[in-house]
């Protein structure tokens, strides 16, 4: 990969992993740093990637990268989380947000195959690729996502109406 | 596929992430849209889809961006460059190896030999034989050089071969004078050295050291030949003698002059040091061979290795 090619990427991929890191971490500023170590780890390694893997390979880093940080913040997130939980059911008035809330909830495969899957299109082995699950793991972790925001807005709709 | 309540969950979710065929799809959605409650099922796995926010951007981009990376290369480096492959060019014109082979004539002149009569069995032991004799002879032959110097180390295989060529090449500038110029030559000599005998005759021993021109020190004869006043006719000698005479009279620049053009002739020179150091005098012989030509030079330059 040239320094042109890395440019395409940054401008290709930058948002979209941006956009999968704040989805996930909920944390914009968290995002923008694992943003920039992606590419700065892209560029360091360039002669080595190749443009069409760049894509699986930013997100990969980008997701490894967030596993860090959210592994060294676990505690206090889940603090956070816990306290909230019961007092926003109320405060969403649209079904993007109870999604969202839901998604928030998932454990981190499942938030993170369902991200790549809805945000970038990835498919399974794709996916599979990035977070270092089989393709069938992927599945299960995207089913058990969807039944899970499924079972959730449900939930919500009946205690609304 | 028939829905029932069991398998309406996987096959609602491989029909939202288009894992069914066309055909499956369509039996499905006629089995949801027929009953309340797969279609609200239906319904809220379809609210399930993420749908990426667009106005969520990263505004870093700038400071992410790369510029091409220029090599600049100095000017002088080009120049230095250019010189490098002209001084190559030109050390290759100078020093391309001339592979003309030669050969000594019955008469004692060098002639350049063809390629295809050249053979390798070509060897004629001129030199040696010239060396070794005239030293005997009269130990005076080589002029201006200590008996020392006359006898090169075993490492100063250099000085050795230039030393042998250097006679080679005076036997041919010999062989090249005419008969006239021979007789001329000679009548100057002898009239020289009369009138060097004259002046020494003059002259104190203590006034012969070596003169001092300009900071420089004159090099002087050590062995000055022996003046012989009856000297044969220029018709009746050898090429020894011939020899002996260019190198008696000429002076030492004169001789190395002819030495170099000799040597530049001489191609591809092949050397062989044989050293012989077990016998009670230990002796080192030094050979020169080049196309036609083959010289062998012998030296003891220990006297007593047992000391």
């Amino acid at each position: 990969m040239n320094t042109q090619e890395y440019n395409e990427c940054v401008q290709q991929y930058s948002d979209g992993i941006f956009r999968f890191i704040v989805n996930n971490m909920r944390d914009e500023f968290e995002a923008e740093n694992i943003v920039q170590n992606t590419f700065e780890k892209l560029w360091v390694r360039k002669d080595t990637v190749e443009m069409k893997t760049a894509k699986a390979y930013l997100f990969k880093i980008a997701y490894n990268n967030m596993i860090d940080v959210i592994r060294k913040n676990k505690k206090h997130i889940d603090l956070e989380s816990a306290g909230h939980l019961a007092s926003e059911s109320y405060e969403y008035d649209n079904l993007i947000e109870y999604v969202n809330k839901a998604v928030s909830q998932l454990p981190e495969k499942q938030k993170s195959a369902l991200t790549l899957r809805d945000f970038e299109g990835h498919d399974y082995r794709s996916i599979g690729e990035i977070t270092g699950m089989s393709e069938s793991q992927v599945k299960v972790n995207i089913f058990r996502a969807r039944k899970y925001i499924k079972e959730y807005i449900n939930k919500l709709e009946v205690m609304m109406f | 596929m028939k829905l029932n309540k069991d398998n309406y969950e996987l096959v609602m979710f491989d029909l939202l992430e288009g894992n069914l065929s066309e055909r499956d799809e369509l039996l499905v959605m006629e089995q949801i849209e027929g009953d309340e409650f797969l279609f609200r099922e239906w319904k809220l796995f379809k609210s399930t889809i993420l749908i990426a926010d667009k106005e969520v951007n990263y505004n870093g981009k700038e400071s992410l961006l790369k510029k091409e990376s220029v090599t600049v290369v100095p000017m002088f480096a080009k120049w230095i460059a250019v010189a490098a492959s002209i001084c190559i060019l030109v050390a290759v014109i100078v020093f391309w190896p001339q592979d003309k082979p030669t050969e000594i004539t019955d008469n004692g002149k060098i002639i350049e030999v063809p390629l295809e009569e050249v053979t390798p069995e070509i060897q004629e032991p001129v030199v040696d034989e010239l060396l070794v004799q005239s030293e005997v002879e009269n130990p005076s032959v080589i002029p201006n050089v200590n008996k020392e110097t006359r006898r090169p180390k075993v490492t100063e295989k250099q000085s050795s071969i230039k030393s042998v060529s250097a006679i080679l090449a005076i036997k041919e500038a010999i062989q090249n004078m005419d008969e006239k110029q021979l007789s001329n030559h000679y009548e100057e000599i002898k009239a020289n050295k009369l009138e060097v005998i004259a002046n020494q005759e003059k002259e104190s021993i203590s006034e012969r050291v070596p003169s001092i021109k300009d900071n420089k020190i004159e090099p002087i004869l050590l062995d000055e030949p022996e003046v012989k006043i009856a000297f044969e006719s220029p018709m009746e000698l050898n090429s020894k003698q011939k020899v002996k005479l260019f190198v008696t009279n000429n002076s030492p620049r004169r001789i190395k002059e002819k030495a170099n053009a000799f040597i530049a002739k001489v191609s591809n020179p092949k050397i062989r040091l044989k050293p012989n150091f077990k016998s009670k005098r230990p002796s080192l012989e030094i050979e020169l061979e080049t196309a036609g030509y083959q010289a062998i030079a012998s030296i003891q330059p220990f006297k007593n290795r047992n000391n």
